[in-house]
Parts: C-alpha cells; sequence; structure tokens
C-alpha cells in the first residue's frame, strides 16, 4: 500500500513538472482527480530533465547523481534490470552491488543480470540446471577423448609390431635361402636319376607325424603349395632337423619362406 | 492456540519473526533446523521475491526450486561479483578446451586408419598371388615353386639381374641350375619308394 502510494505521488509530481500543454490537460486531470493512469511520455518532453537509467525508469523514481544502479544499467537496455528486478529485487540488488569494489561492480552487474536470465527461463533450476547440463557435456567428451586415444595406442603398437615382423622375416628369409641352397645341393649329389612322381595322397599324415614340436607362432600354409614343399622336406629330413629347428611343419616354413620373398619383393 | 503455540515455526517465519501458518510456502522446504539455507536465499533473492517464485511453480516442482535457488545464493555469496556464473564461465572453459583436444586427436586416428587400409590393400594384393598359386594344376603348382626358387638364389648373389637364359650359357652355374631343377623329382620318386615299402 505505501509504495503504491509512493509510485502515484511520484507520477503525479512528474507529471506536474511537465511543460502545461493542451494535449496534457486531460492526463493532469485525471492525476488531480485520483484517477491512476499511465500515460507514455512522447519524446522530446524531456528535455528538461535527465535521462534516468533503465532502473529508476523502471521505479519510476528520480535517478540521482549518486544512484547505484546508473552506471551499469543504460536505459537503452530496460529489459536487463526488468529480469534482475524480477528475481533479486532492486534492494537486494542495490546492496550486492554496493559490497562489491567499484571496478568489479560492472561483472557483479553483468552476472546478475546473466542469473536473471536463466532463473527466468528455467524457473525450478535456474543456474544450476546450465551447470549441471555443461558437467554431462564435459563428461561425455572426456569419455569420447578417452577411447580416441586409447584407439591411437593401439595403432602405433600395431605399427611398432609390424616393423619388428618385417625385420624378422627378411633376416629368416636370408637364413633359409642358405640353408636350403646347401640342402639341394647335397640331395643332387645323392639322387641323380628321375623317378615318376608318386601320389600326394599319403603325405600330411606321414608330415604330421615326423613333426611333433609345436612352435611359438605357426606361420599360414596353404594346401596345394604344401605338397610341393613336403616332398623336397621328406628328401631332406634329417639334414633339415640337425641343421636348424623348424616349425612342426616343414611345409609350414616353406610356405613362410614363400611369403616372406613375396613381402620382401612386392615392398621393394 | 494452545495447539498454534506448540507448532514449530520454519526457517523462514522464525527468520523473518512471523506467525508460520499451516499454509505456509516456505516451511516444507526450509526446516527450523536449516537457518542458514533460508537467510542466505533470503539476503540474495528476497523473501517475497521467492514466494512469488514459487507460488507460479506447481508443488512438485518446487523443491528442487528451492535447492537450486539455496545454491545460487550461497555461491552468489561466496563469491559476491560472479556467483554462480563464475562457475559456468570455468565449465565452459574447459568444454571448449575438450573439443579442441577430441579434434586433433580424430585427426590423428584418421592418419592411422587410412595407414591401415594402405597395409590390408597390402596384404589382400599378397594372399590373391598365395591363391593364384593354390588355384593351379599340380604341374603348374610345380612350375610356380621352380619360379620362386629363383628368388633366394638372387638374394644370395647379390641381387644378379642377368636373365634366366643367360645362366644357362654360362658353364659351372649352368651346371648348377640344371641339377636344382631335377633335384625336387628325385625328392618326389624317394618320397614313393617310401610310401610303398610300408605296404
Amino acid at each position: 500500500m505505501s509504495r503504491e502510494r509512493e509510485g502515484f505521488g511520484e507520477y503525479y509530481e512528474t507529471v506536474k513538472k511537465i511543460k502545461k500543454d493542451p494535449a496534457f490537460e486531460t492526463t493532469t486531470d485525471h492525476a488531480v482527480m485520483g484517477i491512476r493512469r499511465h500515460v507514455a511520455v512522447p519524446p522530446g518532453t524531456t528535455l528538461n530533465t535527465v535521462t534516468p537509467c533503465a532502473a529508476c525508469k523502471l521505479l519510476r523514481r528520480r535517478c540521482a547523481e549518486e544512484c547505484p544502479f546508473s552506471p551499469y544499467f543504460s536505459p537503452h537496455e530496460p529489459h536487463k534490470f526488468a529480469a534482475v528486478h524480477k528475481v533479486f529485487g532492486a534492494s537486494n540488488v542495490s546492496k550486492m552491488l554496493l559490497e562489491v569494489g567499484e571496478s568489479q561492480r560492472g561483472d557483479a552487474a553483468n552476472s546478475l543480470v546473466y542469473e536473471a536470465n536463466l532463473r527466468l527461463r528455467d524457473p525450478i533450476y535456474g543456474c544450476m540446471g546450465a551447470i549441471s547440463a555443461l558437467q554431462h557435456h564435459i563428461q561425455s567428451l572426456q569419455s569420447e577423448l578417452t577411447t580416441v586415444r586409447t584407439e591411437i595406442l593401439r595403432h602405433k603398437y600395431q605399427e611398432a609390431t609390424t616393423i619388428t615382423s618385417l625385420q624378422n622375416n627378411f633376416n629368416s628369409t636370408t637364413t633359409t635361402s642358405s640353408v636350403s641352397c646347401d640342402q639341394h645341393a647335397l640331395a643332387s649329389a645323392i639322387l641323380l636319376p628321375p623317378p615318376p612322381p608318386p601320389p600326394p595322397t599319403p603325405r600330411p599324415p606321414r608330415l604330421l607325424s615326423s613333426q611333433p614340436a609345436p612352435p611359438p607362432t605357426p606361420p599360414v600354409s596353404l594346401p596345394s603349395p604344401s605338397m610341393v614343399v613336403s616332398s623336397s622336406s621328406s628328401s631332406n629330413s634329417s639334414a633339415t632337423n640337425s641343421m636348424y629347428n623348424p616349425p612342426p611343419s616343414s611345409t609350414a616354413g616353406y610356405s613362410n619362406s614363400l611369403s616372406s620373398d613375396n613381402n620382401v619383393h612386392y615392398f621393394d | 492456540m494452545a495447539s498454534s503455540s506448540t507448532n514449530s515455526p520454519c526457517a523462514a517465519c522464525k527468520f523473518l519473526r512471523r506467525k508460520c501458518q499451516p499454509e505456509c510456502v516456505f516451511a516444507p522446504y526450509f526446516p527450523p533446523d536449516q537457518p542458514q539455507k533460508f537467510a542466505n536465499v533470503h539476503k540474495v533473492f528476497g523473501a517475497s521475491n521467492v514466494t512469488k517464485l514459487l507460488n507460479e511453480l506447481h508443488p512438485s516442482q518446487r523443491e528442487d526450486a528451492v535447492n537450486s535457488l539455496a545454491y545460487e545464493a550461497d555461491m552468489r555469496l561466496r563469491d559476491p561479483v560472479y556467483g554462480c556464473v563464475g562457475v559456468i564461465s570455468l565449465l565452459q572453459h574447459q568444454l571448449r578446451q575438450l573439443q579442441i583436444d577430441l579434434s586433433c586427436a580424430k585427426s590423428e586416428l584418421s592418419k592411422y586408419q587410412s595407414l591401415g587400409i594402405l597395409a590390408a590393400t597390402h596384404q589382400s594384393l599378397g594372399i590373391n598371388l598365395l591363391a593364384g598359386a593354390a588355384d593351379g594344376t599340380a604341374t603348374a603348382v610345380r612350375d610356380h615353386y621352380h619360379h620362386h626358387q629363383f628368388f633366394p638364389r638372387e638374394q644370395m648373389f647379390g641381387g644378379l639381374d642377368v636373365p634366366a637364359g643367360n645362366n644357362y650359357d654360362g658353364g659351372i652355374l649352368a651346371i648348377g641350375q640344371i641339377t636344382q631343377f631335377q633335384q625336387p623329382r628325385a625328392a618326389a620318386g624317394d618320397d614313393g619308394r617310401r610310401t610303398v615299402d610300408p605296404s
């Protein structure tokens, strides 16, 4: 009630200050008669008064030089003060601004406007809702970043493993070539007549029985090349075993050699 | 009167020194044992503003609203300049930094994945060569095997680039090559004999 009276009084004083003009005569009469009407003051008629800040304009009061709001709430942005007025109340805003050092009041005013707008947009959660959403987003991105970085490390490990494997294959190829050449020479010296080729059926089980030891890394072998390789390894089984320890199947060893040759030449 | 006087007022009515009515909008959310909670909210938002705000909400939403108001009031009192907006600003900065880091990591990963595709292509070509050999007939397989035998020798000879034809023209070298050709057949024959003996 008292506030309403004050408002009315302020309004009445404002009207009295305006130069008398026929256009406002009726308004003045209404004010005197006690009828509450808010008539917009047309531009140009306020030339005799200082332009009030957004706060004083909203509160309909005189904007003094020491007004705590005027430096931070321009009359051109009335919505800013309207927001903080509704959420915090003018007196609370005034107190909060005065509690802060003068050099920081601009930031304080802006943060109050930001907070008030969030509260008006989301009356239930306000700032807390924005904070919660940001935290979830950060958590999600952090999880995705961890996944991508793990994948990168996996590729780096594979790259290192491949390089090591290629080096081993190259060394193995050289050694195998040397041994193979020597064996071929010995075989040719002993077995000169060329007998007819035998049927391929009984070779696989014989190879399996002759090579019981399991290898640490068995290479991939193909059936047809294995048959050809198996005949050669069978004739040289003793020499082969004495010279080096092949994987359980000489076929696999030869197949690996062939693969190595392919890899070396291909990459060249 | 007696029953009314025995009721404990809520923290809000106690703070405001007024009688706590049964329909008090603050009572469910500001119990007497949490006076600081209301004091903070009152100082930052004002009791009348909070009353209006709560009355505009559905009763089932008021508890969350009060808790968020209490949090914001607490933050505002801790940091009068920025309040909870300071927290938001910090989180936005962290978010932006994470987006940059994630963009860089994805760019690096795409490089490895493109290299992986090239490696897969190499392996595929290698497999095709072997598969072609496997698909051939027995004779073709043997010829293929003979063909491969030249590679190790070339390596042993220090990458000799002399064509195969020229090799046969050389005296000792030619004899060696011919012997190499006969060796597989001899081995095959020997293997055949061993197979016949058990039967």
